[in-house]
């Protein structure tokens, strides 16, 4: 067991970030949640992380994720209490007592979220999630691989509106309710039985944000050995001189040219959607989805959003591997490029090219 | 070069004009390269299943796909790669990053305007696989337009520009576009033969087909076509298709010389205007000379016809038209116009005529002119446009001069202007009448009539005797009988001479 502490959360959240891939909230927003749980830890104390083997297989946990736009929170605050109350609305739906609290998406500030809610309702964590990292959609879960239910699942905003959702389509249905409830909105869904989480779900995964977490705030060491160190290798340091974002389809894709700062005439090319997706150079794909790609201000070292990703930037792209349980032929077709419309298959991760 | 290979390269389908409003992205190394055959690519598979020579048309721009399609293409051995942009919706042009990167593989990349992806590939494909179907739907869309349109100039050449991509020009022989815009670099002597030429240029071919060609078989007027495609199964078709345009163009030729020759006063402006403009002569003139039939280049000499004593009222067609049967029944094809005064008739030659043609010439014209009371001159031979008002202004010159001769050639009126001189100085007549005193009334003037005669004939019995319709010795005779009471022998050149200009004198006295 492993007593997280206030002091820890800057390094836990920038290992969250780091997680995301460019996705899942940015830094700044991150942060703010980052904010929140050592304000909640303030009040009740250190959250107990437990790992897989320490956690009761027949206890419950409760997953909690944030869905829509996570820069909207700038100008809609959250309340704190949103998680909780969706906790609620499900539970007089469904009794089952909760036991703990587990992760859905560890990459960006869903991440954190599931902390919170530890904190708040006095409940450990179990170091489980459904990720791994950051995905855009609702099924892109290894639970929901393995045929978990995500369903019932209640929907709450700040303003204390609630909906408690049992349909099939889910992803539809909660992103049109999410829509109309201001741009985002909190989501639980149906408790797992640990022993199921833990035995689809990507274990180890909040110690995994911990460790790139301190890694990557070793400022002294160069990018190169921090992305070994991370066990991924760093693609390129270059600058953006092309942007180009488009608005059709579901989520919004764009595409960046980085021009290799150490090479004349070497392009590296981003595709992106809510994360980065795929990375190429020279017509030839380089890292591909469910692998990471981290893009880091050449500055400053702060992780770079796609969101926020702009002309002239310059930036050091990195790559890490993804969690093991994806990159299994059965699992790929969920999370490879085809899923968010390329035409390009998976390209098993190589170490340092 | 003329490229005599039959496989079409990327270069060959951007200038012939088969990927429509293509242009060159990048990769212009990779021009040069055979294409032997097209494919449509919807996705990296149909792009992986390329092989060497293959053109590959991606339905697709996103970026990523872009550069991952050349990089395939590069390994493939695949010729080109073609993005189709379509004319509605959003399109993201190749960016620099992908430029860059087609540029260092040499893949030539393309972007060509279409709705249908798969209508640029048919068209591409047929280029390459079926060559003659898309000379044959070139041909078909040619003539289809053609006969939807007013053949002139300015329609076929905006067809053929629009169909074939190439630029055209009508152009005269010498070399003056009446339409278009003249190929640059255009060999001086491409249209100088009679048939349908391929020329090599700094910049593409050539291609010169004769519009309208005379019984002469010189050619009046040319359809010129510039193609950039240097490939020769190209110049080929675009020398076939220009053909069947040039059909449509003598058509109209033909039209607007049948209106032409409605107004043939117009013809007397014209040729007054064409001696007007002297040595400068307006393409727009020209065109209407074209249009006439009248041939500008070459050696023209001219011959001006009139009535003698003057007759005003002969000048309409239908005397026109006889004088023209008249000459072309000698053999003397030409250009006749009438005037105010007389008739302006010039025929041309490729090159400068012998001296001896203008004897041939007078003798020919006196047949022709010896049933009417008509008189001619003629100029000399003068080369071009403008030679064809200066030998009309010698022939007019040489026409004022006949006196009692049909035909006169300038280069005789020195001699005429002497003897004509002789005729007005009355010692002389004085002298030559009292000379010839002995003959006169003698048997009816016979014997005098017969003298001169003789004398005009070289001292010829027999000629003289063929224009007298009298017998050989009869000429002899009269003539003995004309020495003994004269006085004189013929045999005697000064005697000889001085009896010649008598008779001349008293002839020309009697005349006035």
């Amino acid at each position: 067991m492993h007593l997280l502490q206030p002091d820890e959360v800057d390094q836990l959240a920038l290992g969250v970030v780091m997680l995301g891939s460019g996705g899942g909230g940015g830094e700044r927003e991150t942060h703010a949640f980052a904010a929140m749980l050592r304000q909640e830890m303030r009040q009740s104390g250190p959250v107990a992380v437990l790992s897989p083997e320490e956690a009761d297989p027949d206890g419950s946990g409760a997953r909690v994720g944030l869905i829509g736009a996570p820069t909207v929170m700038i100008e809609k605050l959250p309340s704190g209490q949103e998680a909780e109350d969706a906790l609620k609305a499900l539970q007089a739906h469904d009794s089952t007592p909760v036991t703990a609290v587990i992760g859905w998406e560890v990459g960006g500030c869903n991440g954190l979220l599931p902390l919170i809610l530890a904190a708040r309702l006095g409940l450990p964590y179990v170091d489980v999630d459904g990720m791994g990292r950051a995905f855009p959609r609702i099924d892109q879960t290894t639970y929901d691989a393995a045929g978990l239910p995500t369903i019932p699942l209640a929907i709450t905003e700040p303003g204390g509106n609630r909906a408690v959702l049992d349909a099939t389509g889910i992803e539809k249905l909660a992103r049109t309710v999410m829509v109309d409830f201001g741009g985002w909105a909190m989501m639980v869904a149906k408790p797992l039985r640990l022993a199921d989480a833990l035995k689809v779900g990507v274990t180890g995964s909040l110690a995994r944000a911990l460790e790139l977490g301190e890694i990557w705030s070793r400022r002294a060491v160069s990018v190169d050995e921090r992305a070994k160190a991370s066990g991924g290798f760093l693609v390129a340091r270059g600058k953006v001189v092309e942007v180009w974002r488009e608005s059709v389809g579901e989520f919004p894709r764009g595409t960046v040219a980085l021009r290799c700062l150490d090479a004349d005439d070497a392009y590296v090319r981003l595709e992106m959607q809510g994360e980065y997706l795929v990375a190429l150079a020279d017509g030839e794909p380089l890292v591909t989805t469910p692998d990471l790609l981290c893009c880091l201000d050449a500055e400053s070292g702060k992780p770079v959003s796609t969101e926020r990703l702009a002309f002239g930037a310059v930036v050091d792209v990195v790559a890490l591997p993804s969690p093991a349980r994806w990159v299994r032929a059965e699992m790929l077709g969920r999370v490879d490029p085809r899923a968010f419309g390329y035409d390009l298959d998976y390209v098993p991760f190589r170490g340092c090219p | 070069m003329i490229d005599d290979a039959d496989s079409l390269t990327v270069r060959d389908l951007l200038e012939i004009g088969v990927l429509g409003e293509a242009c060159l992205l990048a990769g212009e190394r990779g021009v040069g390269t055979e294409v032997t055959d097209v494919r449509l690519a919807a996705d990296m598979t149909a792009v992986e299943a390329c092989s060497a020579g293959d053109l590959v048309i991606l339905t697709g721009h996103q970026p990523y796909l872009v550069e991952v399609a050349l990089r395939r293409a590069y390994s493939a051995d695949v010729r080109a790669v073609v993005l189709v942009r379509p004319t509605t919706g959003s399109y993201q042009p190749p960016s620099t990053a992908t430029v860059s990167f087609a540029n260092r593989l040499g893949v030539p990349l393309l972007q060509t305007k279409a709705d249908d992806p798969l209508l640029v590939a048919d068209s591409l494909r047929t280029a390459v696989r079926r060559p003659e179907v898309a000379a044959a739907r070139l041909l078909n869309a040619v003539t289809t337009r053609l006969g939807r349109s007013r053949p002139d100039p300015r329609s076929v050449i905006t067809i053929l520009s629009g169909e074939l991509h190439v630029t055209c020009a009508v152009m005269s022989a010498d070399g003056t576009a009446i339409e278009g815009v003249s190929p640059p670099g255009l060999p001086p002597d491409l249209l100088v033969g009679s048939v349908a030429t391929t020329v090599e240029l700094p910049e593409g071919v050539a291609v010169a087909v004769p519009v309208e060609t005379d019984r002469t078989g010189h050619v009046h007027l040319w359809l010129v076509s510039h193609t950039r495609g240097r490939n020769k199964r190209w110049a080929e078709t675009v020398q076939q298709i220009s053909q069947v345009a040039s059909w449509a163009l003598g058509n109209w030729v033909a039209a607007e010389r049948l209106e032409t020759e409605r107004r043939a006063r117009s013809r007397g402006s014209l040729l007054a205007e064409l001696l007007a403009a002297g040595d400068d002569v307006p393409p727009q003139l020209v065109q209407q000379a074209v249009l006439a039939g009248w041939r500008l280049d070459g050696w023209h000499t001219g011959v001006y016809a009139l009535p003698n004593p003057p007759s005003p009222g002969i000048f309409d067609a239908a005397h026109t038209e006889r004088l023209r049967v008249e000459l072309s029944r000698r053999g003397l094809h030409g250009q006749l116009v009438e005037g105010a005064e007389g008739w302006s008739f010039w025929l041309t030659n490729d090159s400068e005529p012998p001296q001896s043609q203008h004897r041939e010439l007078t003798a020919k014209l006196a047949q022709a002119l010896s049933s009417g009371n008509l008189v001619a001159g003629v100029g000399r031979p003068h080369p071009g446009a403008a030679g064809v008002g200066r030998t009309l202004a010698e022939a007019r010159e040489a026409a004022a001069m006949t006196g009692p001769a049909k035909v006169v050639h300038i280069d005789e009126l020195g001699v005429r202007r002497l003897l004509s001189m002789a005729a007005e100085t009355p010692a002389l007549v004085e002298q030559a009448t009292r000379l010839l005193e002995p003959l006169a009334g003698v048997e009816d003037g016979q014997l005098l009539r017969t003298l001169a005669v003789y004398l005009d004939e070289e001292s010829v019995t027999s000629t003289a005797a063929v224009r007298l319709k009298v017998h050989r010795n009869t000429v002899a005779q009269r003539i003995n009988r004309a020495e003994q009471l004269l006085g004189v022998s013929l045999l005697n050149p000064d005697e000889r001479l001085a009896v010649h200009l008598a008779c001349r004198a008293v002839r020309a006295s009697d005349e006035t």
